[in-house]
């Protein structure tokens, strides 16, 4: 999803100028406030698809920031940058109205990713109980998976892996994304525990096709996308 | 620190024995009093008794001998001088003085009765330049004729007997008092020397001496338990000293050796000038280190939390069982693609309070070693059950296992078995699962599975200490 208008409130000079240019670089227009009460007013404006909160920032934290919009009724996705890793800095982050929580160091591609999800989740037409990519089509409510009119038998987890590939069609998800959002756990698996799901997944939604509709993107995780995207 | 005299007032010792002196001197002088009553009284009381006997004597010698006899008596009893401290007088019936050797009928006696009264003092008296007067107990008896006889003992004997008592017993008491006194410095200070040595040794731990021990006596009193106490409170304080040096050797020297590979490449890579692709492998093989060093950090940063224990606000009921099934699902399928046979027995509704993700990762840690170690055709399964009310979990495989003597060292930090360090990993993985299972109060157990590990998860039960 290119060409979100983002807000970084970012205090780390190096830390905003490496932001800046990646994202920019990407394909984004992006603005930048070096401390909190800055990034409150900008915020407030309520020109941005998706913020980038650090946690720590000068004249105002990072999690008031959130509460503050929240409590102005503007629900602009927020991701907060943080360098507080425990399970309970999370809990916090997310209680405080955060959308999503990363902890710093993190990998530019999660970053990224993490950020397509939430500006696509902000959409309304996430509503829909059919989701449809090339001729692979998931019904929601019956649980019915086909591609090409033939079904598909999938398990339980593998439903719900199709289920949130397909609700970001397009968008690269990561492993870490695709471990919290499908199995629920907050960890770094050592293994490629991940990758053998998918392979399975694969096997039974790409192996008798002619047209391959799960990508690996390199480095960064997996992506459902047609053939000639 | 030396015991100064304000100092030594202060201790509880020498107050209690203060006290003790003060109680057990009003108990002496109590025990003294009654003593000196006792034998004041007896002394009256005989007095009394060898009074009566010799008046009675000389009642009789009156009536068988009439006066001439106890005239002589009397003069015989008198020529004894002063030595004899009997006193007589006989009165003839116009009350005059007839024999003995009392001077005067005293004012007060009566002709019949017990009377005490002074008499002055003769100038040949001993007790010269005593103004006390001389006190005498007299019998007075009626006889006939219109006799009257008095016979009287002076009673300086039994005064002199009164204030001997009475100096022995205040005597007695001024000492206790003193002995219980000086006990009492004595005590303090033995107390005092010994609460000294403690917090001498003690001053010497916080000054960096962690091997100083506080002094144990043989005598082992509540100093020496309280001694032997504080000792096992040191004993564990160097060990987990000794443990967290060795942590930071271990993470120093394992967090140098990839920055060390890192810096290497990219120098190497800087020495000449190459094409993109060279440059883009390079930056690659760079980011990749810093991965590991970045899951590394996350890691030890796990392991530290868990250690530190986790706010209570993230703790929840968690479903053992469900947690099971979840990850017997999510690793089922790695054992399939590894060629090893995956089984899971869970008993349902095994619940635990505790910190869902900590628990997840210290158990797919588990699973994931023994998929790492088992070779392909081997068997890993997972167990969740119940053993006499409390939660266990079990990690099982068919792979080389552990040898005994390792199974306690594999669950420090950065200890890999594998000497040649080719698998990967970083040695952190059974710590994790080891500070998880602390945290939960769990008890981790590494058996020999023949063949293959065992690890249990022995989670104590609600209330059990």
């Amino acid at each position: 999803m290119a060409g979100m208008r983002i807000l970084v409130i970012e205090d780390d000079r190096e830390a905003a100028t490496y932001l800046l240019k990646g994202l920019t670089e990407s394909g984004h227009v992006v603005d930048h406030a070096a401390d909190g009460n800055d990034g409150l007013h900008m915020a407030l404006s309520g020109h941005y698809d998706v913020l980038i909160v650090d946690r720590m920032l000068p004249t105002r934290d990072g999690l008031s920031i959130i509460a503050a919009l929240r409590a102005a009724g503007d629900h602009t996705p927020a991701l907060v940058l943080s360098a507080l890793g425990d399970v309970d800095d999370r809990v916090d982050g997310l209680n405080a109205g955060g959308d999503d929580y990363l902890t710093k160091p993190y990998a530019f591609s999660e970053l990224l990713a993490r950020l397509e999800a939430l500006a696509r989740r902000a959409r309304p037409e996430q509503a829909e109980t059919r989701l449809q990519v090339a001729d692979l089509q998931l019904d929601i409510m019956t649980r019915r998976v086909t591609r090409g009119g033939r079904p598909i038998r999938l398990q339980p987890r593998e439903f719900r892996l199709l289920e949130y590939l397909m609700r970001h069609a397009g968008q690269v998800v990561t492993r870490t994304m695709l471990l919290e959002h499908v199995w629920d756990y907050h960890f770094d698996p050592q293994t490629n525990v991940i990758d053998v799901h998918i392979s399975r997944l694969r096997a039974k939604v790409d192996k008798d096709y002619p047209t391959p509709l799960l990508h690996t993107a390199r480095g960064a995780g997996y992506c459902i996308r047609p053939a000639d995207e | 620190m030396t015991l100064t005299a304000p100092r030594l007032l202060k201790t509880t010792a020498f107050r209690l024995s203060l006290l003790f002196a003060v109680l057990y001197s009003l108990l002496m002088a109590g025990a003294c009093g009654f003593i000196y009553w006792a034998s004041t009284s007896y002394i009256d009381h005989d007095i009394d008794v060898e009074l009566q006997a010799e008046a009675t004597g000389l009642v009789h010698l009156f009536s068988s001998g009439g006066r001439e006899d106890l005239v002589t008596a009397l003069q015989q009893r008198a020529r004894y001088g002063p030595r004899f401290s009997h006193q007589y007088l006989l009165l003839g019936p116009r009350d005059e003085e007839i024999a003995g050797n009392l001077r005067t009928w005293p004012a007060t006696a009566a002709s019949e009765g017990w009377h005490t009264f002074a008499v002055p003092r003769r100038p040949s008296d001993p007790r010269d330049g005593d103004s006390e007067p001389e006190y005498v107990r007299a019998r007075t008896v009626a006889l006939a004729g219109g006799y009257h006889l008095l016979v009287g003992e002076s009673l300086d004997a039994e005064r002199e007997v009164k204030e001997h008592i009475f100096g022995v017993v205040a005597g007695a008491i001024g000492f206790s008092v003193i002995v219980a006194m000086g006990l009492g410095v004595l005590m303090g200070r033995s107390v005092l020397s010994r609460i000294d040595a403690v917090s001498h040794a003690a001053g010497e731990v916080m000054g960096g001496e962690l091997s100083r021990r506080l002094p144990v006596s043989a005598r082992s009193d509540e100093f020496d338990e309280l001694a032997a106490r504080l000792n096992a409170m040191l004993e564990r304080i160097e060990q987990l000293m000794s443990a967290m040096r060795q942590v930071t050797d271990n993470v120093a020297h394992d967090l140098r050796s990839p920055l060390n590979r890192i810096r290497n490449q990219l120098e190497v890579t800087l020495l000449e000038s190459r094409n993109e692709s060279d440059y883009r492998t390079a930056i690659e093989t760079a980011v990749q280190e810093a991965d590991g060093l970045i899951r590394t950090f996350n890691a030890l940063l796990s392991i530290a939390q868990a250690e530190a224990g986790v706010r209570r606000n993230s703790w929840h009921d968690v479903d053992l069982s469900a947690l099971g099934e979840d990850l017997a699902e999510l690793y089922g399928a790695v054992a399939e693609e590894q060629g090893l046979a995956f089984h899971s027995e869970l008993t349902p509704d095994v619940h635990i309070q505790g910190n869902r993700d900590l628990l997840a990762q210290a158990l797919s840690n588990l699973l994931e070693n023994a998929m790492k170690y088992t070779p392909a055709g081997g068997r890993v399964s997972l167990r969740v059950n119940r053993s006499g009310g409390a939660a266990q979990i079990e990690v099982t495989d068919s792979g080389p296992g552990i040898p005994a003597p390792e199974r306690e060292r594999v669950m420090q930090r950065f200890v890999r078995l594998d000497p040649a360090r080719s698998s990967p990993g970083n040695g952190l993985g059974l710590s994790l699962v080891r500070a998880v299972a602390h945290l939960h109060r769990a008890a981790v157990q590494l058996d020999d599975n023949r063949p293959g590990l065992k690890v249990t998860m022995v989670f104590r039960r609600p209330g059990q200490t």
